[in-house]
């Protein structure tokens, strides 16, 4: 059974004859065998997935890494952690995934609106399923947690993942004085309402 | 380099100081480092983009280092560009492919080199048998703190209380005004921060969340830069500075700088609001009836019961009062005292200190003719410009010579061009279309 720890800046996947997927490029040691090879069409999650990204723009290079032995995993020296998945849902900006073990399962949500004013495109990642995601991020993240009667107000450029229960809002610091150019400098947010934990960088993208 | 005490000159070095055939091996291999040499006597701070730094001594054994991870060694040492795909076209475009040329530089002798790295160096990659995890020769850098030189002529200081230390917990902080930056009860460890979990309730009060983050307590109004805003709990809004006036006059008229204005917002209201910036150190300061000047990309935040004015020297603001403000640093943020000499990249700010002059060092072209003809040419070791401070006071440094672009310097700089007479004006438009050409 393939599994993942995290070591600051650097993931360190064990793998005992199996695979797991990993972004591309990644890789930066590794011992043992281990063969990489391209996931394929939408990060291995087929056609209908390629597909859809493709229309979302949340496009997401995976390579399968096979075999026996120890990788090293590591992107732009970020922080890497590991997120435990046991049948829940984790919601997370595509660009921010490591490596996930083979049991999970990657989809992309339509966000709706909130994802034309992020740049970050329409739609963001969903993982779901048993298993380990490893997610980096720019600096060490932050976990926030969510409550009724306790919203969280977050930068889109901060956000990296979600999981829970939550609606997501976005918030306009629009008004009429930003029409003449003197703005609250937050144009966008996105508010957080229900039951979860939100995660985010110390860092804007 | 971002500073130095006594006297040290700076040249720059050409690849012709190992001999033609170096030069040629070296622009063959695209394996080239501007490098430069500083001679004298004094302490002298290097530092890159806020990377770590490892020391490695070499005992007669040599050393392989990506050139553009080279921070400096000694002049002892010697250094020769060794070509790695020695398998023919084949490895070539392999080694090609990553990206670091073909070569790597070879250092070999008795000295220090001090290499650079993203986070810390991993001799584990090479997963020893043995159990001993550094190779020989392999140490940390000495933590002694850069700010004591050994330079003579120091005068006695006089105990400031000036720039006062944040506030909780100051006894885990005896240093003045410095913050660790981190929450040392929480995060043992620097090497390894763990992820976590806060709410609105458990996100520290007025501190740091991580070396990175910080949470601010809000209760009222807190001038932010516009973006700092990372996340927030609570009832809070954000109004532009000269919007908040009409509520509040007072608060408003606390920052008189019109061309900083547009790039802040205050923050109002009651909760906890999360500030951090491109992932850059946060360190908070307690000013106590002082004053201080930074540089304006760097300051993120401060309680309205400071006062905001700009600073004479362009690119910095000057913060005077009693009260907190945030800064971000590119790496911790090294103190040290005048008499000093200070890179203006690497310099964030100074406290109670006189504002600093301009220092040319220009030594090395004078040393002989050829390097003044290669002066004239145009020829720099990257290091003519400093900044001298003499006086009593506090310097404040970050590891970093990356600057981010203020668009406020360019407000600065055009409104003074009006002092210019038409036929100036025109010399400088010719001038600097010929710059940004040239980069």
């Amino acid at each position: 059974m393939a599994t993942l720890t995290a070591e600051g800046r650097v993931l360190h996947a064990h793998l005992s004859g199996d695979s797991i997927r990993a972004a591309q490029g990644a890789m930066i040691a590794y011992a043992g065998n281990v063969e990489f090879k391209n996931a394929g069409m939408g990060g291995g999650g087929g056609f209908k997935a390629a597909l859809k990204q493709k229309i979302a723009g949340e496009s997401i290079s995976l390579m399968d890494c096979t075999g026996t032995g120890l990788v090293y995993l590591a992107q732009d020296a970020q922080d890497v952690i590991v997120i435990d998945l046991t049948g829940d849902v984790l919601t997370v900006e595509s660009e921010h995934i490591l490596a996930v073990t083979p049991s999970l399962r990657l989809d992309v949500k339509f966000a709706g609106l909130q994802g034309m004013t992020t740049g970050q495109g329409l739609a963001t990642t969903t993982v779901s399923g048993d298993g380990q995601v490893a997610v980096t991020s720019d600096g060490p993240m932050i976990g926030l947690e969510v409550r009724p009667g306790m919203p969280v107000v977050v930068d889109p450029d901060a956000y990296v993942a979600s999981h829970g229960r939550m609606n997501m809002t976005l918030v306009s610091g629009i008004s009429w004085k930003s029409l003449i150019g003197e703005g609250g400098g937050e144009p966008f947010s996105l508010r957080f309402e229900g039951q979860g934990t939100v995660y985010i960088q110390p860092a804007e993208r | 380099m971002l500073g130095y005490d006594g006297q040290v000159a700076f040249r720059p070095v050409s690849g012709l100081s190992q001999g033609v055939r170096g030069a040629v091996g070296a622009m063959l291999a695209g394996e080239s480092n501007p490098l430069m040499a500083a001679e004298g006597n004094g302490n002298v701070l290097y530092g890159y983009r806020g990377l770590r730094v490892t020391v490695i001594d070499l005992a007669g054994d040599s050393l392989s280092v990506e050139a553009d991870r080279l921070l400096a060694y000694d002049a002892a040492l010697q250094t020769s560009v060794e070509v790695i795909a020695q398998g023919g076209i084949k490895a070539m475009a392999r080694g090609a492919l990553t990206g670091q040329g073909v070569a790597t530089t070879r250092v070999f002798g008795h000295g220090s080199v001090v290499v650079l790295s993203h986070w810390r160096v991993l001799p584990a990659a090479a997963q020893r048998r043995d159990g001993r995890g550094r190779p020989a020769g392999l140490r940390r850098p000495h933590r002694r703190p850069p700010g004591r030189p050994q330079g003579q002529g120091r005068v006695p200081r006089r105990r400031r209380a000036r720039l006062g230390r944040g506030v909780p917990a100051p006894r885990l902080r005896p240093r003045h005004g410095l913050r660790a930056g981190v929450r040392a009860e929480v995060l043992n460890n620097r090497e390894d921060p763990t992820m976590q979990t806060f709410n609105a309730d458990t996100l520290p009060v007025d501190d740091n969340v991580n070396d990175y983050a910080f949470s601010v307590a809000l209760q009222g109004e807190w001038f932010l830069s516009k973006g700092a805003m990372i996340a927030y709990y609570g009832d809070v809004g954000f109004e532009a500075v000269n919007t908040y006036a009409s509520q509040a006059s007072w608060v408003a008229a606390r920052f008189s700088s019109p061309i900083y204005v547009q790039d802040w917002v205050i923050a109002h209201g009651h909760g906890k609001v999360v500030v951090g910036d491109r992932g850059y150190n946060i360190n908070s300061f307690d000013l106590d009836d002082g004053n201080l000047t930074i540089k304006a990309g760097n300051l993120l935040g401060f309680d309205p019961a400071l006062e905001l004015k700009q600073s004479i020297v362009p690119g910095f603001v000057t913060l005077i009062g009693t009260g907190k403000f945030l800064a971000s640093s590119n790496g911790p943020v090294i103190f040290t005292k005048p008499p000093f000499r200070a890179d203006p990249e690497a310099l964030l700010g100074w406290a109670d200190c006189p504002s600093p002059s301009h220092h040319y060092d220009a030594h090395w072209m004078t040393q002989s003719f050829l390097a003044g003809v290669q002066g004239l040419l145009g020829r720099e070791s990257g290091e003519e410009r400093q900044y001298d401070f003499t006086g009593e006071g506090d310097i404040l440094l970050q590891s970093s010579e990356v600057v981010r672009e203020d668009p406020a310097v360019m407000r600065l700089v055009e409104s003074q061009t009006s002092l210019l007479s038409t036929g100036q004006k025109g010399i400088l438009g010719r001038q600097l279309v010929a710059q940004s050409q040239q980069q």
